[in-house]
């Protein structure tokens, strides 16, 4: 019996693990400033190609384009090529007119049989690119994205250092006004993008250079074969860990500040997270021999590792975690309410020291989505941290106030409500899933925003990792389905 | 004690450039962060106290 209870703790506390992870990572991202393994010189400047995807990108190609010929960058070392796949709208027009507004500037590639996807589009630039040899450093950047003005030289002042073969600057949501959505992953980008990323300086190894503005040294393109990959849905991943393992440093550029329009709503989040969730499958498998292993480099190293696997892994913790929490509730209900306080107090310090630390590193975001940062877990884990950490705050006034209402908390009703804060780390992801439906359903869409507040951002993710682990079993075709942008980002620049 | 003449005299520091004030400021505000995070485990320690005080 003792035996089995301690089993089952343990696994309780395997909920803990990403918690643990976003703590290590933002004491790690503290230590950025002394420790970090990116030492920027003050002035650097190669030839920079910037090769743009674009497929029906009228809405936003015309701005990014003006945006990218207004940069602090010496002109003669820029050339940006976009590359118009097949597109049907009036982005071939508006290319036609920005070539000959800035002429050795920008250039125009027309696909005229397009509909491969992101990745071959890419490629097709890159083979332009590459034909011509001009080019030292290339820059892939999405259709929307906004660079604010000194963004690119702060990315190829990192090039100084021989060693450092790629770069990716600081993309951050920037559509103004930003509804519910669009603020919840401003926030989710201080602490996955400002925060992780600094950490991932600091062990010396970054998981992925974001696809929408991603920097790469001449040398680390030709070390992937001159290519991204188009057999995943991660290219960028595949990309960035090639290139460290063909032994060269990939680093993140904290203060390369870069705009981006992100999906406002549930619907447009869950197509555009299942790709990328799908895609951290097919990386996880196809570096099945790089993780954990100390001949990879920090690739290796546990650390990483242990960041990578409590994402990768997520769903399934918090699936252990109140599975055997209720299993423990089956054998000494005692036991597992003590293990219930112990729990949801780790997530009380990890929360508050994770989302502190996200708004002292980037204040400017801080000040915009402090609400949602605030309410990532979801108003109902809040409370359920407020009745583990804190039972009085309950026991007398939550009872008082059921009591005013006319409802009488007898044993039975408190012990459906102990048995729902256990299981809630599961239902959440549930609790997620149905929000994706009723959003998909096009009924009561008003309750979408309300409903995601109480059951919280996170559980939101972890539903949708879980989804692309299925698709991704069920071995689903891979389809690039675009993100739908209409030029929302602010003047930001 | 007077330099001898064979010794030429030790250049004058250029001024920093922007971009290289620039890197100055970003490093700062890198190393503030650490600041930062112990305050923010001091308040959390507090916060922890507090309960145990409570309850």
């Amino acid at each position: 019996m003792h035996l089995l209870a301690a089993i089952l703790i343990a696994l309780v506390l395997t909920g803990t693990l990403p918690l643990i992870a976003g703590c290590y990572q933002f004491a790690l991202a503290g230590l950025h400033g002394f420790r970090s393994r990116c030492t920027p010189a003050g002035e650097f400047y190669p030839n920079v190609a910037i090769v743009i995807p674009a497929w029906n990108e009228a809405l936003v190609i015309e701005r990014t384009v003006d945006q990218l010929a207004r940069l602090e960058y010496p002109h003669d070392r820029l050339r940006i090529y976009v590359v118009d796949d097949a597109s049907t709208d009036e982005t071939p027009a508006l290319l036609r007119a920005k070539a000959a507004q800035h002429p050795g500037l920008v250039f125009h590639l027309r696909r005229e049989q397009g509909g491969e996807g992101k990745a071959h589009t890419i490629n097709h630039g890159l083979r332009v690119i590459q034909a011509e040899g001009w080019y030292e450093a290339v820059l892939v950047i999405d259709a929307d994205v906004i660079f604010t003005t000194d963004s690119l030289r702060r990315m190829t002042r990192n090039f100084a250092d021989p060693e450092i073969g790629a770069v990716m600057g600081y993309i951050k949501e920037g559509s103004r006004p930003a509804n519910w959505m669009k603020r919840f992953v401003g926030y989710e980008y201080v602490t996955a993008q400002a925060g992780a990323r600094r950490a991932q300086n600091v062990l010396g190894a970054q998981a992925c250079l974001a696809g929408g503005a991603q920097l790469l040294r001449r040398e680390s393109l030709e070390a992937i074969g001159g290519a991204i990959n188009t057999e995943t849905l991660a290219e960028d991943t595949v990309t960035t860990i090639t290139v460290q393992l063909a032994g060269m440093r990939v680093v993140f550029e904290p203060h390369a500040i870069v705009w981006a329009e992100e999906p406002g709503d549930v619907l447009g989040l869950w197509k555009q997270r299942v790709r990328w969730g799908r895609g951290n499958v097919q990386v996880t498998l196809r570096f099945r021999h790089v993780w954990l292993r100390r001949e990879s480099g920090p690739l290796g190293g546990i650390g990483f590792g242990l960041i990578w696997f409590s994402v990768f892994l997520m769903p399934v913790f918090m699936l252990t975690s109140s599975a055997s929490l209720l299993a423990l509730y089956f054998v000494d209900r005692t036991l597992a309410q003590e293990v219930f306080k112990a729990l949801w107090a780790i997530t009380l310090v990890t929360y508050l020291f994770v989302t502190l630390s996200a708004f002292a590193l980037d204040r400017d975001s801080a000040r915009r989505v402090w609400r949602e940062g605030l309410l990532f877990p979801g108003a109902i884990s809040l409370l359920i941290i407020a009745y583990a950490v804190y039972p009085p705050l309950f026991d007398r006034y939550a009872a008082d106030g059921l009591r005013d209402l006319g409802i009488d908390p007898h044993a039975g009703l408190s012990q459906a409500i102990q048995l729902f804060t256990y299981v809630w780390l599961s239902a959440s992801m549930l609790a997620a899933w149905l929000i994706k439906q009723l959003d998909k359903s096009g009924h009561l869409r008003f309750l979408v925003a309300p409903l995601l507040y109480l059951v919280g951002f996170g559980p939101l993710l972890c539903a949708v990792q879980t989804a692309a682990y299925v698709k991704e079993l069920q071995g689903k075709e891979m389809r690039w389905e675009k993100t739908e942008k209409t030029g929302t980002v602010g003047d930001l620049a | 004690m007077k330099r001898p003449p064979s010794l030429p005299a030790p250049p004058e520091a250029a001024p920093p450039t922007a971009a290289e004030l620039d890197l100055r400021r970003e490093r700062r505000s890198e190393r503030q962060l650490l600041l930062w995070e112990i305050g923010i485990v001091l308040l959390i320690a507090a916060i922890v106290v507090a309960r145990e005080l409570l309850l």
